[in-house]
């Protein structure tokens, strides 16, 4: 067992987490004395259990030949039945497995069930509940999920633009939604999010003509923080756009089982 | 309530509580079915977690001929583009410190700049506002050099005891 403490070296090529100078594996902490204090040195990520287990993950899902999606956003920007939609366009070409993660209620994966695919709710809901799904929640969460019979896992993540664009889940893609009517500056007031994600959806499109939204300015928003990435302009609920985004899934299957 | 009815190949979702009562750190994951146990560790934000985190790596990190040895000053370097809040994690951090050798400690938080290198012109820049583009060429394919750190550095321990031999 490696020590879940210690920095592993394959994390340093992680975009930005930095340190890539540092050597924890190969010098004992240094000492030195400092206004009466002994300075340990120290030099550890701290999410690095987190990322740990996402490792596991991953191989767990590269053994099984999984491809896992992690899809993101704010609360009510159609993350629920934009996945609903996908389900019922892939499946049965595409075998597919959820796991949606919701502070309470089993509202989601009821919706999600519907469609015949295994689902996995996860709620967080003590005390206020946690804002995101880490690895290790993933990992308890498929070992109810028969991967041997699902080519493609989509997780849906807390609706939170923030915190689960920190954590590492052992997912092969990441994609945001983001509708319009939400802002379209979002991409800007959470870049993080949308710096790690590989693509976009910009979804509820069919409402455009009753609103005062500027899609171009959305798209380049999204493409001031992240640029090439990919932007799906969709509506779930008309179908409107669908296809792009399920050629994208499809192409992210293809190249796992390849 | 049964959502089964008048569906086909419709079968309950099995729920996983994700109750954080550990930081799973060396553990089983602290997933369980039915109702929740109580539990003071539960997080509502993950500043929680991350705090827990800390203060797990900070005591395993204090050398065995110091062990007992109050830890004075944590610090750790926080990278400005991650979502993290730096206020939100002192206060997690007194609170999880609290009956631990760190309990009283100083969460010392040096901010890390973001800062990126373009890979088409070469050129390193500080990005300070949610553009990235390479000012120089315009381009977007940029590696980030820093800004994503969540990184303990080092811990300041007190000397409990004389200084002799």
């Amino acid at each position: 067992m490696p020590d879940p403490l210690l920095i592993p070296r394959s994390l340093f090529h992680k975009e930005g987490h930095g340190s890539s100078h540092t050597h924890p594996h190969d010098d004992p902490p240094l000492e030195r004395r400092a206004s009466g204090t002994r300075e340990i040195q120290v030099v550890r990520k701290v999410l690095a259990a987190n990322d740990i287990m996402a490792a596991n993950n991953r191989r767990l899902f590269a053994d099984k030949r999984v491809c896992v999606i992690n899809l993101m956003s704010s609360p009510g920007s159609g993350k629920t039945t934009t996945l609903e939609k996908t389900l019922a366009r892939l499946m049965p070409e595409l075998s597919c497995a959820v796991i949606v993660g919701d502070i309470a209620t089993t509202n989601d994966a009821d919706r999600l069930a519907a469609s015949g695919a295994p689902v996995v709710q996860v709620n967080t809901d003590q005390f206020g509940g946690d804002c995101h799904l880490a690895a290790h929640v993933i990992e308890r969460a498929a070992s109810g999920i028969d991967l041997d019979q699902v080519d493609l896992l989509i997780v849906e993540n807390i609706g939170n633009l923030v915190c689960p664009a920190e954590f590492d889940i052992g997912e092969d893609a990441r994609a945001v939604v983001l509708s319009v009517t939400e802002g379209e500056d979002k991409p800007l007031k959470y870049p993080l999010m949308f710096r790690v994600c590989d693509a976009a959806l910009l979804n509820k499109i069919d409402l455009l003509p009753y609103l005062d939204y500027d899609a171009p300015l959305a798209v380049a928003n999204i493409h001031q923080v992240h640029p090439d990435m990919p932007v799906f302009e969709l509506s779930a609920r008309t179908g409107e756009g669908m296809e792009p985004w399920l050629d994208w899934l499809r192409g992210l299957v293809r190249k796992k089982l390849a | 309530m049964d959502h089964t009815a008048g569906r086909r190949q419709t079968r309950p979702a099995a729920v996983v509580r994700a109750a954080y009562r550990d930081s799973g750190v060396g553990t089983a994951p602290s997933v369980h079915r039915g109702p929740g146990r109580t539990d003071t560790r539960y997080a509502a934000m993950h500043e929680m977690g991350i705090a827990m985190q800390i203060v797990e790596i900070a005591v395993a990190s204090v050398p065995a001929h110091l062990k007992g040895s109050p830890v004075e000053r944590v610090n750790l370097q926080v990278g400005k583009l991650s979502a993290v809040v730096p206020d939100s994690l002192r206060f997690c951090f007194d609170v999880v410190a609290k009956g631990t050798p760190l309990e009283g400690a100083d969460l010392n938080i040096e901010e890390l700049p973001v800062t990126a290198r373009c890979r088409a012109c070469g050129h390193v820049w500080t990005i300070d506002g949610p553009a990235f583009t390479c000012p120089e060429c315009a381009r977007g394919d940029l590696e980030l050099l820093s800004g994503r750190e969540l990184d303990i550095r080092s811990i300041e321990l007190r000397e409990n005891r004389t200084p002799d031999a």
